[in-house]
């Protein structure tokens, strides 16, 4: 068994509204292991950034962290101060995030946005700096590398925006990389390409990979092992191929049967989950998916089902999971 | 400017003896029409001479304004530090500390030195600090200090304003994410994106500061231009008014230049092309 790097235990987060918290993340926990790539995914407002960002306490001022602990290599990342979590920024726990765009400082050139974090943490000169930040454009495949990091963010194109941010990310050889949404602002095409090299990357470096994302198809292509969030709550959770290809979770069911083939009839619509999901801050005290679910019973809106162990690779939170197992 | 004004002043009428009115007509030119005097003025303009002075007969206009045009550059210069100085520091507090104590006593501060004019806060310091009692060896550091009071309280309110902006941006949050110290954060990623605003303000606000300085330099009793731009238009001075106004003009030109400059340089998103 691989050693575990991260460990989140009863991780709740709530947004503040006029006095009012507004629960966002209830209660989750899961782990990563060294080396391992997690998919979170859920919908849009399900908390998965929330959870994610949360970690590095990147969120916005009137986010709250309600309760939980993140132990990652012996240190609560949730009880650390700010020096020491400032340490592990950058550093031990890189993000790539979803607006390559946005997420530049257009008033600096890339080479010294590159430089900053070395510069901080490894303590190199201007000079190694440089030389580094020309190295890990090359690592990202950005075109004419010495050329390109003098330039200004804005005359560079979206993916290779993105191909600096993650340059930038992996520039301290972190142990693990958040990556929020980090194909999702861009075409398809570049999508592909990117991804592919988050994973590269992440397999010659030897690290960690938490990756959010609301699209099944990147969770497939890229991660080991996938969770599943709907209302701030995992509602599944195990190794990619098992989840993916035998649902247990009539959520996750209805998700991947909402997935377009490329095989399929085209004359045949797709399936829609019927309803929405709670409103944010109004998560039910039972199963959050019972109003939408084809087969929830009274059970299912008296107390919110544990997740629990299917298998070694594979859990779920659903009070029926055994008796839909052949639905 | 220069076609309008030599209209209003000729529009009026001097009080003086007959006799040495149409010699000192004569001696101006004014005998002539007005469209001829303005032909005259501009043939000696393209030269850089403004003409003789109608009031100190020892003097022409050039070497009047040569004298007095660095006092009020000085205090423009100061004032524009003081403002630059107080108001981004200002401003950069209580953006950090937003919607603290701190940042609501200062804006409140800053809205009174917006509100209270010039010649009420000028006088006020003055006696405080018994500017009077010293005229010989005139110090231009309180007048600067209250030219730049209302520009300071205005560079607050907008650096304040461009702080809020820039923080909530993704970059900022790019920033954090990479472990940089919150000073850092501030005085390189966020600063300079929220100085553009002020860079807006200051092309303008340096013509205000220049035309300010007026009122400024006849409380402290300073020898400026802004003095001598009120005194030539009540003294009749034509070619006074016109010089100061010209060199006045010039200025505010010129610092709108600079002002334009200076935004190419803070956002590198306004930079042309180089090819």
């Amino acid at each position: 068994m691989t050693d575990v790097l991260l460990q989140v235990n009863d991780f709740s987060i709530a947004y503040r509204k006029h006095g009012e918290d507004l629960g966002v993340v209830d209660h989750i926990d899961f782990h990563l292991n060294s080396g391992e790539s997690l998919g979170l995914v859920g919908e849009s407002g399900c908390g998965k950034s929330t959870t994610a960002l949360g970690l590095l306490k990147l969120l916005p001022k009137n986010a709250r962290i309600l309760s939980g602990s993140a132990q990652f290599q012996g240190q609560d990342l949730l009880a650390l101060n700010d020096k020491s979590l400032r340490n592990i920024r950058g550093r031990k726990i890189a993000c790539i995030f979803q607006d390559p765009m946005s997420s530049l400082n257009p008033y600096m050139r890339i080479v010294d946005q590159l430089c900053e974090p070395m510069r901080l943490h490894l303590k190199l000169s201007k000079e190694q700096a440089v030389q580094e930040s020309i190295k890990l454009a090359k690592q990202v495949a950005l075109p004419e590398p010495e050329k390109s990091i003098i330039k200004f963010p804005h005359e560079l194109s979206g993916g290779q925006r993105q191909r600096i941010m993650i340059a930038m990310a992996l520039s301290c050889k972190p142990d693990l990389l958040i990556a929020d949404e980090p194909s999702t602002a861009l075409d398809v095409t570049v999508q592909k390409q990117i991804l592919d090299l988050i994973k590269s990357l992440q397999q010659e470096m030897g690290m960690a990979l938490l990756l959010i994302t609301h699209d099944l198809g990147v969770v497939h292509q890229v991660c080991d092992r996938v969770a599943v969030l709907y209302a701030g709550r995992i509602v599944e959770s195990g190794n990619c191929d098992s989840v993916l290809q035998r649902p247990r979770h009539p959520y996750t069911k209805s998700l991947m049967r909402a997935v377009p083939r490329i095989d399929g009839d085209s004359d045949e619509s797709l399936a829609v989950i019927e309803g929405l999901p709670p409103a944010i801050g109004q998560i039910p005290q039972h199963c959050a998916f019972a109003n939408r679910c084809p087969h929830a019973e009274d059970q299912c809106r008296d107390n919110i089902p544990p997740l629990e162990d299917i298998n070694d690779h594979h859990q779920c939170a659903c009070a029926r999971y055994e008796e839909l197992e052949h639905d | 400017m220069v076609r309008m004004a030599p209209g209003d002043p000729f529009a009026r009428e001097q009080g003086t003896d007959p006799a040495i009115q149409a010699a000192l007509n004569e001696k101006y030119h004014l005998d002539k029409p007005v469209v001829t005097q303005f032909f005259y003025y501009l043939g000696h303009l393209c030269t850089g001479d403004l003409g003789p002075s109608s009031k100190y007969k020892d003097k022409s206009v050039n070497e009047h304004i040569a004298e007095n045009l660095g006092v009020s550059l000085k205090l423009g210069v100061i004032a524009l530090f003081f403002a630059l100085l107080l108001g981004i520091s200002t401003g950069v507090v209580s953006a950090v500390k937003q919607n603290s104590w701190m940042d609501y006593s200062l804006m409140s501060v800053s809205l009174i030195g917006l509100s209270i004019p010039i010649f009420v806060i000028g006088p006020i310091l003055a006696l405080l600090f018994n500017a009077y009692q010293d005229t010989e060896n005139i110090s231009l550091i309180l007048p600067g200090f209250t030219l730049a009071l209302p520009f300071a309280a205005r560079i607050a309110r907008l650096a304040r304003a461009g702080m809020l902006e820039v923080v909530h941006q993704d970059f900022v949050r790019t920033a954090r994410s990479k472990g940089l110290p919150e000073s850092r954060i501030v005085f390189v990623h966020v600063l300079r994106g929220s100085l553009i605003p002020v860079i807006g303000f200051l092309g303008p606000a340096i013509a205000a500061i220049l035309t300010g300085s007026l009122v400024v330099e006849k409380i402290f009793q300073i020898p400026g231009l802004g003095r001598d731009f009120v005194e030539s238009a009540l003294n009749r001075d034509y070619n006074m008014v016109l010089g100061t106004v010209i060199v006045y003009g010039t200025l505010v030109i010129f610092c709108n230049l600079i002002a334009d400059i200076a935004y190419g340089l803070l956002d590198p998103r306004v930079r042309y092309e180089q090819q």
